[in-house]
């Protein structure tokens, strides 16, 4: 097994899913990924793996021009969530894309260092690599995670609250 | 220990404080009521946090679904296709294997069918002389003489439609009667119907002394013909149901269908039932004793014939008029349905008795339509 076979192997899983978070997209989400893995290819030594791999694929998101191209098709997809959202008929399925919905407007709603800690974090990846991979202080991850998180929930909560009260209203 | 700030319980619960500091704070969170509910907070907050992130799982994988959605609505239209290819080359060889076997019927029958293709025949003028050879040789079961044989195959074929046969079509012509066999090509001839053909083999059967037959003859066979065959009582026995069948008054004929299932006529129904009309034709017509003269007159007209004759296989002699009226005859099949040998009998010609079966087919054939619907 070569050293790009056991890395895509340990952390192809959990890029995907923190890229898939970060840009509510999997098929973008697995290029980025893989487009992370070739540059892992390239680079000769790698201090800490999983810090580099999550730095390099957040890196790679912020490039504007795939950014542009992608978030129309991004768009596209979103429209078209919104409609199915309205055709489908199961009770069940619309709670979920709601929530879905919700979910991506509290996690759009982050700045963006906030944001990216959180998904790293819930990737797996500690403190330090986290400080690593944002160019972070170790000593300031603390406070941007419990940022991140009290808001995330917060607003989530807040749009939860918007979302029961316009259903009362419809319902009265 | 000062209060902990948000930041620094987070880190605590990430297990990312150094292990003294951890020591310090969990000490502190257990002697203080306002830390350990921050504390409570922020596990809150972690764990909330932790579901919403999930719920951005559930979110389609991104733009490809949409073509996979548009793939996964065409299925319906592409099943659909699929049911109709399958439907329609099922009925093909249905409606194939029918056809075939209405041929084979049509060939066997004869009143009414005669009359109306005759008239069809004068005004299409169709190019039957030609089309006779091949027709009258690939067809082994026909027991007319063999111009009118070769008329009545030719005909249907060439006036595009087997129907154009069939006793339903019965012209309202001079022709109108329906008749028997070779005899009532004569009776038409006679009312210089056919003498007006342009088809040599019809012109040629035109030869009104031949076979002259009774005018009541005819009237019966109009009589069996139009009226429908009324089921006026059954009996079932072990192995076999019998039918009666009313024509019109004081005329019946019987209908028995064997129970037993035999593989064999399933396997091979239409052949079956060719094999079998085919069988008990020539043992009828062994039973009807056509004069010998009518047999070499028919012979003698047929060498003067084109090909069409010629082509006849050497070892099925010309049978004369199929059938007396007043003669009981049998005709048996196989039903293709329910694989059943079924027997018809009655004091009428075997072309009627095919005529007949024909009518009592379409007869339990409505039957069984009704009985099926609820």
């Amino acid at each position: 097994m070569t050293d790009v076979d056991r890395l895509f192997r340990t952390y192809n899983a959990a890029l995907v899913r923190y890229l898939t978070r970060r840009l509510g997209d999997r098929d973008w989400a697995e290029e980025v990924a893989q487009e992370t893995f070739v540059r892992a290819l390239r680079q000769t030594a790698i201090q800490n793996e999983r810090a580099w791999l999550f730095a390099v694929a957040t890196n790679l998101v912020r490039d504007e021009a795939r950014k542009d191209m992608r978030r129309r098709k991004h768009l596209a997809l979103l429209a078209e969530e919104e409609r199915e959202s309205r055709v489908e008929s199961e009770e069940t399925t619309v709670e979920r894309a709601q929530e879905a919905a919700m979910a991506r407007k509290a996690v759009d709603a982050l700045a963006e260092r906030d944001r990216l800690a959180l998904l790293m974090r819930e990737e797996g990846l500690d403190y330090t690599e986290i400080a690593e991979a944002l160019e972070l202080s170790p000593g300031s991850v603390g406070t941007t995670l419990s940022r991140a998180r009290r808001r995330l929930v917060e607003s989530y909560e807040a749009l939860q609250k918007a979302q029961n009260e316009r259903e009362k209203n419809a319902a009265s | 220990m000062q209060h902990p700030d948000e930041g620094t319980i987070h880190s605590w619960l990430d297990g990312a404080l150094p292990t003294r500091e951890s020591a310090e704070l969990e000490a502190h969170v257990q002697g203080c009521a306002q830390c350990a509910a921050a504390v409570a907070e922020a596990r809150g907050f972690i764990a909330g946090a932790s579901r919403i992130l999930t719920a951005l799982d559930s979110v389609p994988s991104g733009v490809v679904p949409v073509a996979k959605r548009s793939k996964s609505r065409d299925w319906p239209v592409w099943r659909a296709a699929a049911a109709i290819v399958i439907v329609a080359l099922g009925s093909f060889v249905v409606l194939k294997d029918r056809v075939g076997r209405t041929d084979q019927r049509v060939s066997d029958l004869s009143s009414g069918s005669i009359a109306s293709t005759q008239t069809t025949a004068a005004q299409t003028a169709v190019p039957q002389a030609a089309a006779a050879p091949t027709l009258n040789a690939a067809v082994p079961s026909q027991r007319e003489t063999p111009r009118v044989g070769a008329k009545q195959m030719v005909v249907p074929e060439a006036t595009g439609g087997v129907r154009a046969a069939t006793p339903r079509a019965e012209p309202a012509g001079a022709a109108n009667k329906p008749m028997v066999s070779g005899v009532q090509i004569a009776d038409a001839n006679a009312r210089e119907n056919a003498s007006s053909l342009p088809v040599a083999g019809i012109v040629s059967a035109g030869q009104p002394t031949q076979f002259s037959r009774g005018n009541s003859a005819v009237a019966m066979d109009a009589a069996t013909t139009s009226s429908l065959p009324r089921d006026v009582g059954r009996r079932r026995g072990v192995g076999a149901s019998t039918t009666l069948y009313e024509l019109s008054p004081g005329d019946t004929v019987v209908l028995t269908q064997a129970t037993e299932l035999r593989l064999e006529s399933v396997a091979a129904t239409g052949a079956a039932t060719q094999r079998s009309v085919v069988t008990n034709g020539a043992g009828v017509m062994a039973k009807s004793a056509a004069p010998d003269t009518q047999h070499r007159a028919v012979a003698a007209q047929r060498d003067a014939q084109s090909t069409a004759q010629s082509a006849t296989p050497p070892t099925a002699p010309p049978r004369g008029a199929a059938g007396v009226a007043n003669a009981s005859n049998t005709i048996s099949w196989v039903d293709s349905a329910t694989g059943a040998r079924m027997t018809l009998s009655g004091r009428h010609s075997v072309r009627e008795l095919e005529e007949i079966r024909q009518k009592i087919e379409r007869l339990r054939a409505a039957e069984a339509a009704e009985k099926k619907r609820p």
